[in-house]
């Protein structure tokens, strides 16, 4: 499939999960939920050597493993503050029950148990990572990125099983957390705390430094938290490059998404400079 | 006489079934399992893997295929009741804190999710694709019903049309999956799998509207959370809707909001008490339970038929 094609495979797909998530009472109150392309890219590569357009099936099949991922998004987005509002959290609850409800209902359509199977594994693979991140019960930060490279690739890695076709799935799992450290640097960079900083700080930050407060600009432990951050950046854009250079089989289109993606996160002279002070 | 006696003879399924939800739940992950474990050891009265067991003795019984949709229809109850807590944000579920009172939001969303997951592998053990077909049109309409409820919070000018409508999608429809998958999972003849789908669906109303009845008329002890909950949360049930009649007591309905007063709330259901909604309430879903027993006469005389009008009746006259 040329690359062109492939674009658009991808706007089918993005107009088929759009439609999915139409729901006039719940968009009143809750964000519209964020379509990743390159998710919808990634999912259509063992679909690249195909001739012509893929069929209404597969398409399906990919917008359910999106319609799951954004689902599981929402969900997320469940916070334990007090002072969000009620009605806007009640529905963030329902609004992940009812797309992942879609997704299986659209899989149960076309009969296609097998696919309903591997991805309700991924929804249990996906949810024991965001507790295990959560409670920041991890010995060090090989084992922190381990589960969450299994946070963020289990739909993607599930539907490859399916496929049959694993080629993919170490680059595109690379990509994704890559995709996932730059949200998380941006976020660190603004000031917000995620599960995922909480747990690195956990195993990166001594106890002395995490007090002093991650989430204050140029403390002593925001800037190591930043400074481990980038470490954990340039190792894993390291890995998806030598994943490039090693895979004989890397298609144009995944390759073109990757280069695209790959500079966007190059680390400040400052943390740079405070990572190789150490 | 106790629920579970009524089906005495299913007892070493019914703990079957109870192992399975037990093996179901673990997880690499020993918070979700703790989290999970906690719902499952609170109780419940297992009305729907019983209905599943029950219908599928209509067809070529075998309790190790029987278990799977047994077992899944459970867990996505269970995972429904995890969801609901966080969105009602209750302290309490069968007298127990709830997950997320025990532990928090994020816990709750996580287990649920975890045990919607589960209860979709266990499905999947069903090789019959108008099964999934059935649940899966059936949990899209749950949530629709859900979304609808919260749309129709402190919304007094609805209709007896809008409540039926809720509780078929918040209640009535699970059941009557339950007991049409029981008879699918076991080869039942689709004339029968469709008129328990008839019956469970009836059960269902009279069940829920009972439901809405206690609210109003059970103490807090009997119902593991405050009386009149639903009421002060603006869901407007059978009983609340019936009350409306009277235009005095209408005039204190609609005045009652999230932040009114446990004294204002009590003062309310008096009211209502004071009325004749709540016989009015009994006579409709006496008439749902009628309408159940009839559809069972539809059904070959046997032991499961005798067993399913029981439940339907002890259902019909239940007191907590």
């Amino acid at each position: 499939m040329k690359f062109i094609d492939c674009n658009h495979q991808a706007n089918i797909i993005h107009q088929y999960v759009e439609e999915q998530l139409h729901h006039s009472y719940l968009k009143e109150y809750i964000d519209h939920p964020y379509i990743d392309r390159d998710r919808i890219h990634f999912l259509l590569l063992p679909f690249a050597e195909a001739d012509g357009d893929i069929s209404l099936e597969e398409v399906q099949w990919i917008s359910t493993a999106m319609l799951l991922q954004i689902a599981l998004d929402t969900h997320e987005k469940v916070t334990n503050s007090e002072f969000d509002p009620l009605k806007e959290r009640q529905l963030t609850v329902l609004a992940g029950v009812y797309f992942s409800s879609l997704y299986y209902k659209i899989l149960a359509e076309t009969d296609e148990v097998d696919l309903i199977a591997i991805l309700a594994k991924a929804i249990k693979e996906v949810n024991e990572s965001k507790i295990s991140i959560y409670k920041g019960d991890h010995a060090d930060i090989t084992a922190l990125m381990k589960t969450l490279k299994k946070r963020e690739a289990s739909i993607i890695s599930n539907f490859f099983a399916f496929m049959d076709d694993s080629r993919w799935e170490e680059v595109v799992s690379d990509v994704l957390v890559y995709k996932r450290l730059i949200q998380e640097r941006s976020s660190l960079e603004e000031t917000e705390t995620t599960t995922f900083l909480q747990a690195l700080a956990k195993v990166s930050l001594p106890s002395a430094l995490r007090e002093s407060g991650l989430l204050k600009k140029k403390s002593e432990g925001h800037r190591h938290l930043l400074s481990s951050l980038d470490r954990l950046i340039e190792g894993v854009k390291a890995a998806v490059h030598r994943n490039m250079e090693d895979g004989g089989l890397i298609a144009p289109n995944l390759k073109k998404i990757v280069l695209e993606l790959l500079p966007y996160a190059e680390p400040r002279e400052m943390t740079k400079l405070y990572a190789e002070e150490g | 006489m106790k629920l579970n006696r009524l089906y005495s003879f299913l007892k070493a399924d019914i703990e079957e079934i109870e192992k399975e939800l037990e093996v179901a739940i673990q997880s690499d992950s020993s918070l979700l399992q703790e989290a999970s474990l906690h719902l499952l050891q609170a109780g419940g009265k297992r009305i729907r893997p019983v209905f599943v067991l029950l219908s599928a003795k209509y067809g070529d019984y075998d309790i190790n295929v029987v278990k799977h949709a047994a077992v899944s229809l459970e867990l996505m109850h269970m995972a429904s009741l995890v969801h609901d807590d966080v969105i009602d944000d209750a302290e309490l579920r069968r007298g127990k804190p709830t997950i997320k009172a025990q532990w928090d939001n994020r816990v709750a969303m996580y287990t649920g999710d975890y045990i919607f997951a589960r209860a979709l592998e266990y499905m999947t053990h069903i090789r019959v694709p108008e099964a999934h077909r059935i649940l899966s049109h059936t949990l899209v309409e749950l949530c629709k019903g859900e979304i609808a409820q919260i749309q129709d919070k402190y919304r007094y000018d609805q209709h007896l049309r809008d409540y039926l409508l809720r509780i078929k999608r918040k209640t009535a429809l699970l059941i009557a999956v339950s007991c049409q998958l029981g008879a699918i999972s076991s080869g039942a003849p689709e004339e029968v799998h469709k008129r328990l789908f008839n019956f469970g669906y009836n059960v269902g109303m009279s069940y829920q509207i009972i439901d809405d009845i206690l609210d109003l008329t059970s103490t807090e002890k009997e119902l593991g959370k405050p009386a009149g909950s639903d009421l002060w949360q603006g869901n407007i049930t059978l009983p609340v809707l019936y009350a409306m009649d009277v235009p005095e007591v209408k005039g204190k309905i609609i005045r009652v909001r999230e932040e009114s007063s446990p004294e204002e709330i009590q003062s309310v259901i008096e009211a209502i008490r004071g009325t004749d909604a709540i016989e009015r309430s009994y006579a409709l879903s006496k008439r749902y339970l009628d309408r159940a027993l009839e559809d069972l006469d539809h059904l070959p005389a046997n032991k499961v038929k005798r067993t399913l009008k029981n439940i339907a009746n002890y259902i019909g006259k239940r007191k907590y």
